[in-house]
């Protein structure tokens, strides 16, 4: 990662930080109950949810992964970013209404006390909550990591007091206000990310010589490159593009999202305006990634050591210092407002949801040890960034398929369909954590990999899909169910 | 009518299992054409209820038409080598990409929106939901 060396840029980044430090301060006052903490007392306009969905779905991957996936491969990485314009509406319209419906009559704060008023029984919430646990701690890690990569490109420090000064602030505002700080600060990101986004966008283009400059100098390189399947060829773009839009759905860090909606009826803004809003980031993702592969090929710029750097090296190189500055603040914003965000759900499973399917009830001082939690988890989540390196990889890239194998099934149909049970609900959960891991696993060590460049994300959910789909249609137990009237009214309405 | 979300469970089904096998056999253009469909009974099975199904389903239909006729567009116009025809700096196929498929899903969300105060959760039904299930406690 290449050496800011700007007290331009360290301002920006530094205001920025004490923006989120004093986000923390307001919100930790506004936070006294458990509900207040992981649903931000289901107080939230719509806005809010609008910018704090798209900000903690846009983490570190979107501004500094993504360009150098374009860069490295180019359109394959389209199939993934526009994938956000129809996953992000279609979450509103399968689980908006149902997820907050619930919420309004039960004391559901989390995806795990919401299978459990669907499905009844200690199982399906301890399979989800071990899911989404596993998740979070993939994704913590490498957000974790990423915060640390970025401030010692900023501050030229080493990676431990980068790690100390970013987490500090990231655990300041997260443990004493948790969620409610969480999105405040995500809206705060938002409007930075979305700023900086479109502002890069007309200096990416530019710098590069234009759209049609671009175009040219690509398709003389390589015509597969800037083809409607990019370098990774059509299957994967395509196996991609279904894991983004049906897994899209199922990101815990989006959905609870919803249920932290004030008023019902403003459901339908976080269905119109996530989708477009996502959009608008997503024009730094693709326009940066374009334009450094076109600057490295017309020998503008010298070739990047690491694809990972197309963002930092555009950012230091082609803009104004200023701008510089408020990109890499967003890109920390776009890092940390996924960090709070799995912090949250990472709490939540720890003190809520699997002591809850183990002892029958969640911790009590809920809010005491929820706080205690989002400290050590973001410790452990430093140290394994620290120390266990492959790990994180590995968990990281499992991520976003466990989410989406795991939650869509048993969330996304499970809440539309009645005939859904909880034996359905743990076969699937189960699956998808072992077929993920094995195949992430097996290909890592060069064992198996799936064939034509198939996606082990899509190709677990879809396996998840019709595991559920399968054992709620022919196995029926010994004494099934009765939905609750409350929850059958919302899955009518 | 009435068990049409086992309907649109049991096809959503089918075509995950035949996703599967079309992916694993690598013919991924008819994997791309059926990984439309699972996208909009999804959206079907989630706008749900009697009445928005027939304000709802007829644009979603009109929406699976569009998606495949733009992933035709472009299976039929990528060109692998030769001089491309630009538009606004992409091939002709990736265009119908950035500017055809990509906006689309939009339209999910504006459809959400124009239905939900008549279909999706008038307020009336709103109300009686929560006059009868609202905890005591709020």
């Amino acid at each position: 990662m290449p050496i800011a060396d700007s007290p331009t840029i360290i301002v920006c980044v530094v205001a920025y930080l004490v923006a989120c430090f004093g986000i923390g301060i307001w919100a930790m006052r506004r936070t006294h109950t458990s509900s207040d903490f992981f649903l931000a007392g289901k107080s939230l306009g719509p806005m809010v949810v609008v910018l704090a969905t798209m900000s903690s779905i846009m983490s570190g991957f979107g501004f500094v992964g993504g360009p150098g996936l374009i860069f490295e491969s180019g359109s394959s990485s389209f199939w993934i970013t526009f994938a956000a314009t129809f996953a992000m509406p279609l979450g509103a319209v399968m689980l908006g209404k149902r997820l907050r419906l619930m919420a309004e009559t039960r004391d559901i704060l989390t995806l795990p006390d919401a299978v459990e008023a669907r499905y009844g029984g200690r199982w399906p919430r301890a399979a989800m909550a071990i899911a989404i646990l596993l998740g979070v701690l993939g994704y913590l890690g490498t957000q974790v990591m990423a915060i640390g990569v970025v401030l010692v490109a900023v501050f030229g420090v080493d990676l431990p007091v980068a790690l100390a000064i970013g987490l500090g602030v990231l655990a300041f505002y997260s443990i004493a206000g948790g969620i409610m700080a969480g999105v405040y600060t995500d809206l705060f990101q938002g409007f930075l990310m979305i700023g900086a986004s479109v502002a890069v966008f007309s200096y990416a283009v530019s710098a590069a010589g234009g759209l049609d400059a671009i175009g040219t100098t690509l398709w003389n390189m390589d015509p597969e490159f800037l083809g409607p399947w990019g370098a990774r060829g059509p299957l994967t773009s395509l196996s991609w593009f279904l894991l983004f839009v049906i897994g899209g759905v199922a990101q815990p860090h989006g959905i609870t999202k919803f249920m932290m909606l004030k008023n019902i009826s403003n459901l339908k803004w976080a269905g119109l305006l996530t989708g477009p809003c996502y959009a608008l980031l997503s024009l730094l993702w693709v326009s940066i990634g374009l334009s450094m592969r076109t600057l490295v090929e017309n020998g503008v710029q010298t070739p990047l050591e690491s694809p990972d750097h197309a963002a930092p090296v555009f950012l230091l190189n082609y803009v104004p210092e200023l701008l510089a500055g408020v990109v890499f603040a967003g890109l920390l914003a776009a890092i940390m407002s996924t960090a709070d965000s799995f912090l949250n759900l990472g709490a939540a499973a720890v003190v809520r949801d699997i002591p809850t399917a183990l002892l029958g009830r969640p911790l009590k001082r809920e809010l005491f040890w929820s706080r205690i939690a989002t400290g050590v988890l973001l410790v452990a989540s430093a140290l394994f960034a620290l120390y266990m390196e492959n790990l994180i990889a590995l968990l990281g890239t499992f991520g976003w398929g466990t989410f989406a194998a795991a939650i869509f099934p048993s969330i996304a149909i499970g809440l539309n369909w009645k005939r859904a049970n909880g034996a359905a609900c743990v076969a699937s959960i189960a699956i998808s954590i072992a077929l993920n891991f094995a195949l992430e696993l097996s290909a890592r060590h060069g064992l198996f990999q799936l064939p034509y460049g198939m996606n082990v994300g899509a190709f677990s959910l879809l396996a998840s899909l019709v595991v559920f789909i399968g054992v709620s249609w022919f196995y029926t137990p010994a004494n099934p169910r009765t939905l609750p009237p409350d929850v059958e009214a919302a899955m009518d309405l | 009518m009435k068990d049409s979300p086992n309907r649109l469970v049991l096809a959503i089904g089918a075509l995950c299992l035949v996703l599967l096998v079309l992916g694993c056999a690598g013919w991924w253009s008819a994997f791309g054409v059926a990984t439309w469909p699972l996208v909009y009974l999804c959206a079907a099975i989630g706008f749900g209820g009697s009445v928005a199904r027939k304000a709802v389903w007829p644009v979603l239909l009109a929406m699976l038409a569009a998606s495949i006729a733009l992933l035709a567009a472009i299976l039929l116009t990528e060109q692998k080598s030769g001089v491309p025809d630009l538009v606004l700096g992409t091939p002709l196929a990736t265009a119908f990409l950035i500017y055809g498929i990509w906006p689309l899903g939009i339209f999910i969300g504006v459809l959400y929106f124009r239905v939900f105060d008549r279909h999706v959760l008038p307020q009336r039904k709103l109300d009686a939901f929560l006059s009868e299930f609202r905890r005591r406690t709020d």
